[in-house]
């Protein structure tokens, strides 16, 4: 497989094992810039596995991967993310205690530099810095529709505002890919349908977003290219009209997913 | 083809997966003897490497050696029983009992009164000695019982220091009560065998000692026994496995947290009498030390892991007897005897470096 | 609340609309707390007590440290149990160039040993004490809650072995014995060992003291101020909350956790060096895991995380139970005719039962932060809700199975 001249992300032959257990086999992935690539298949087909792999979070046994040309493999997950990967995750990892707004600004952190001194002595350049911060997580949050909740506990949110809010915050870290694990897992039609538009909203301006979600709907009518896994190993790839028809595809998805599918 | 991603390495799946039957999500985890065997296999390489080069390494003589693994064993195996009280509430609850280190004094205080009482009463000293073990088990579950019922089971939701705050005051009331009762001196514990030791390859062992090692054994392995083969040890893995389910599965939490408190301190009772017995001193701070030590080597092995503490305290023990014994000849005299706390922690802190969740615990993979 | 201490503390944490009503009420407050702070020395001293004096002036030191643990425990949510060999190191430092003990061990440094002014040992202190901190942070990053818990609880008492120990081969600790003739702090001739008279009015020395460790603890809140409501405090509160989800927003949680460790620690090596200045005697028995635990407990019971909690934590922790050392001797003669219990052990056991009492009432301590109590109140108020309920049994199910895997028969 040669590299698209298009891709921001490229993923060679990703090996990942727990134990005997063989949980990404040769994998390879390439995300183009602008699009709206999807990452399906069945349960524990290798989805998460392969973002965490991605992200730092696992170390891959073997394979490479580069983002805007940058090797990412093997780097630790707060530097993958410094150079523009940022994520959210399935079973939501929000700072629970701390206030909606808070989690947001901490997203900032990758991208601002006052330290202990600055810190202590508030200088100049702090405050101006502090300021950027709030006024920027402040934007964030009225445009994923959190703003009325600024000061409330993360965990007091609805979960579909938590997983809003999980995107405001890697959102915060100007990333130019947005990897979304599941992010309409427990929503509602209206609050998916609104989550829906903000990613459609966020391609149109030029972010990059890979999308592990189990609502066929929403991946439909949102991907561009879809990747498909199952056992840990890519079956398909293409665009969702190719991959609907790959009797491959078809054949995992055999049992209650098909009906998902073909609806 | 297999279905391979059930392994707890695994981020949990979402959804549970429908060809589970329920009654198997009960954890029941045999002994995994490989496992067991890798792990075992290098510490007693390591062990032996130890064993064979030290002697050498410092021209000692092999009866000091010899001398010195006596010592540590029955230490470490004192150390071993309280730290199944550490570490069977720490599988359970997550919760570090630091009140535990009291209870095995208050075992000694009472088991001491006990016997003092028999023999001013013209018992017969074995009778004696075995009333005032059976005693101190006793009030000492009772004890246990009253920590967890006043002192943890309303923090149970609580921030995660509160019950660690608990245990600590906890902890300070035992102390001052023991202090109040029995006074603050050092207390003579009656010798309870007077026969002259044995003589083996020149090292010298107590029938006390060797009792003190038989009978830790023995409770250690009817304590396996217990919690892999009977009902309730199964109710209590199960606890310790996911106290929420395990209580869908009919398993009354609540009951299993109180018994396993109860039967950390009949063990923590029963090592206090013999630490007491093996010094012939008990006294009320006595319990500090030795809980904080019982809890590094229940670390050591890898908290929440019975075997894992097993192996920890007969490690500390060693350690601790080896390190007094020959850490100023190694050092060239700089270093004395009374660095061995130092020699045990560092033994500690090294191992968690290299292996974070101790020597036995299971690896954990972080959850994303 | 934290508006108390400085008015103009930045938006982040307080209400977003903080109207100039309360903004005048906390200027107020804070004038208020500064006036009693200023007089209350005066007011002890008027009554002819000097030991009260000390325990104010031990007090604010015991409010430095506490607030250092604060950092690492109430912030960045690593459990410390061994915070007392920071403050030990500050106080050897400071012993040990400010005072002629160093001379026996090395003659070549002349008969009166160092004697280094304050200005260099007090940063110095802070410095080691810091590197210190460092030194325990680094192998333990790794660790998670308990195991390190236990690993700085062992590093604790490695640190007092060899303040034990170490009077050879070299005398440098001069072993259990401690060290003696500490200097007093010095600006230039002026000492505050001794009382000053300024015509009619003489100051004894504990109030020199009380005033210049209210200015330094003062410093150390506004430091604690700042720093939580810096980028750095938000880092460390990611790290407490979520480490995985820190580390994956982009925070390099090795360097942040080291800072929390040098940070709490420097903060605990000023007050040691303090503390051997006043005391001019210091020994290893200052600095027993006891110690330890004791400032630990002032940060829970006051309110981990918040600053105003762990200074009345801590005034609480150091204030009653000398209270009761010097009342329950002479009550109880009133009250039975005779003493009864020794007040020494009435004392600990009221401060334990005093422990247990306050986390099962208080579970988040006697004063904890706006969010907490918020988040009790609302608690409180949507109890029927089914979504809080949800809530809370996915934290119960989430915290189970974490600990699931670190338990195995």
């Amino acid at each position: 497989m040669s590299a698209h001249p298009d891709a921001l992300l490229l993923a060679r032959n990703i090996s990942k094992s727990f134990g005997g257990v063989q949980a990404l086999h040769n994998v390879s992935l390439d995300i183009l810039r602008g699009e709206i690539h999807g990452l399906i298949g069945p349960n524990g087909a290798g989805k998460t596995s392969l973002f965490n792999t991605l992200t730092g979070l696992y170390e891959a046994d073997q394979g490479h991967a580069t983002l805007n040309g940058e090797r990412i493999l093997g780097r630790k997950p707060n530097e993958i993310c410094q150079l523009g990967l940022a994520r959210t995750f399935q079973n939501l990892r929000l700072f629970q205690n701390l206030s909606v707004l808070e989690n947001v600004m901490i997203g900032r952190h990758v991208r601002t530099h006052t330290g202990v001194v600055g810190a202590l002595l508030r200088t100049a350049r702090a405050k101006r810095e502090e300021q950027e911060i709030a006024e920027r997580a402040q934007r964030l949050l009225a445009k994923t529709g959190l703003l009325k909740h600024a000061n409330t506990l993360a965990k007091h949110l609805s979960y579909g505002d938590q997983r809003r809010l999980e995107i405001a915050r890697a959102l915060a870290t100007d990333p130019v890919l947005l990897a979304l694990d599941e992010p309409a897992a427990g929503m509602n039609a209206t609050e998916t349908e609104s989550l829906k538009a903000l990613l459609l909203q966020l391609r149109d301006e030029g972010l990059t977003l890979l999308l592990i979600e189990h609502d066929m709907h929403l991946v439909m009518q949102l991907c561009n290219r879809l990747t498909v896994l199952e056992y840990g190993r890519k079956i398909a790839e293409g665009s969702p009209h190719e991959v609907q028809n790959n009797p491959r595809v078809i054949a995992a998805y055999l049992g209650t997913a098909h009906e998902e599918v073909t609806s | 083809m297999c279905r391979p991603y059930a392994t707890p390495l695994h981020p949990p799946l979402l959804y549970q997966k429908p060809d589970k039957p329920g009654i198997n999500a009960l954890p029941v985890k045999r002994p995994n003897v490989v496992k067991l065997r890798e792990q075992l296999i290098p510490l007693i390489i390591d062990l032996a490497v130890v064993l064979v080069f030290l002697p050498n390494a410092t021209n000692s003589r092999m009866d000091i050696f010899l001398q010195q693994i006596v010592n540590g064993l029955v230490l470490g195996s004192i150390y071993a029983l309280v730290a199944l009280g550490y570490t069977m509430v720490y599988g359970l609850l997550g919760l570090i009992n630091f009140a535990h280190g009291e209870v095995v004094m208050v075992g000694a205080m009472v088991a001491l009164s006990v016997i003092n009482f028999g023999l001013a009463n013209g018992w017969p000293l074995p009778l004696a000695v075995l009333l005032a073990t059976a005693s101190a088990m006793l009030c000492c579950m009772a004890l246990g019982w009253l920590i967890e019922r006043v002192g943890y089971r309303p923090l149970r939701h609580a921030p995660r220091l509160a019950p660690l705050i608990s245990a600590i005051g906890i902890s300070i009331i035992l102390q001052q009560l023991m202090m109040l009762i029995w006074g603050s001196t050092y207390r003579p514990f009656p010798a309870l065998f007077n026969s002259e030791p044995h003589v083996v390859l020149g090292a010298s062992i107590t029938d006390l000692q060797i009792l003190i090692i038989v009978l830790a054994a023995a409770t250690m392995g009817g304590l396996m026994l217990l919690v892999q083969r009977t009902r309730f040890g199964r109710a209590m893995r199960a606890t310790a496995e996911n106290p929420a389910i395990a209580t869908l599965m009919g398993v009354n939490t609540n009951r299993v947290i109180a018994l396993t408190f109860m039967l950390g301190s009949a063990l923590g009772a029963l090592a206090g009498v013999m630490v007491s017995a093996n010094y012939a001193i008990a006294h009320f701070s006595m319990g500090f030390m030795l809980g904080l030590k019982a809890f590094t080597a229940a670390v050591l092995g890898g908290i929440g892991n019975l075997a894992g503490a097993v192996v920890g305290g007969l490690l500390l023990g060693l350690i601790e007897a080896l390190c007094s014994g020959y850490i100023s000849d190694l050092t060239g005299g700089m270093f004395g005897s009374n660095y061995r706390d130092v020699f045990a922690f560092l033994v500690l802190i090294l191992v968690l470096i290299f292996r974070p969740s101790g020597l036995m615990g299971e690896k954990v993979a972080e959850r994303a | 609340m934290m508006l108390s201490f400085t008015p103009d503390t930045s938006s982040a944490r307080s209400p977003a609309h903080s109207s100039a009503h309360s903004r005048r009420n906390a200027i107020l407050g804070s004038a208020l707390l500064a006036l009693a702070v200023l007089v209350l020395p005066i007011l002890i001293s008027a009554s002819g007590s000097m030991t009260w004096l000390r325990i104010a002036d031990i007090a604010l030191l015991y409010i430095m440290l506490a607030l250092g643990l604060n950092i690492v425990v109430g912030f960045a949510g690593l459990l410390d149990l061994g915070y007392i060999a920071f403050f030990a190191v500050g106080a050897y430092v400071w012993a040990l160039l400010s005072s002629p003990h160093l001379a026996q061990a090395f003659p070549a440094l002349g008969p009166e040993g160092l004697h280094w002014p304050m200005w260099v040992i007090l940063p110095l202190g802070a410095c080691i004490a810091g590197l210190f901190g460092v030194l325990l942070g680094a192998p333990t990053l790794r660790l998670r809650g308990d195991y390190l818990a236990i690993v700085t609880l062992g590093f604790g008492e490695i640190v007092r072995i060899f303040m034990n120990n170490l009077n050879q081969p070299i005398n440098l600790t001069n072993g259990p014995q401690g060290i003696t003739r500490i200097n007093p702090v010095m600006f230039g001739q002026f000492s505050f060992g001794k009382s000053v008279t300024f015509g009619s009015i003489t100051v004894p020395s504990l109030m020199l003291y009380y005033y210049l460790f209210a200015a330094l603890a003062v410093l150390i809140v506004v430091a604690s101020i700042r720093l939580q409501d810096s980028r750095i405090g938000r880092a460390w509160e990611a790290i407490r909350e979520d480490e995985i989800a820190a580390r994956a927003i982009g925070i390099n949680t090795r360097n942040i956790k080291l800072l929390a460790f040098a940070m709490g620690a420097s903060f605990g090596g000023v007050a040691g060096g303090l503390f051997a200045s006043l005391q001019g005697f210091i020994s290893p028995e200052s600095f027993g895991l006891m110690d330890s635990i004791c400032v630990l407990c002032m940060v829970v019971l006051g309110g981990m995380g918040h600053i105003p909690g762990v200074i009345l934590g801590t005034l609480l922790l150091t204030g009653l139970p000398e209270a009761l050392r010097h009342w329950a001797g002479p009550a109880q003669q009133a009250l039975l005719g005779k003493v009864v219990i020794d007040p020494e052990a009435l004392r600990m056991l009221l401060f334990g039962v005093a422990l247990v009492l306050v986390m099962q009432f208080r579970p988040a301590g006697l004063w904890p932060s706006s969010t907490r109590q918020r988040e009790l109140e609302e608690l409180a108020d949507t109890l029927p809700d089914d979504e809080n309920d949800n809530d809370d049994d996915d934290d119960d199910d989430d915290e189970a199975s974490q600990r699931s895997k670190e338990v195995r028969s």
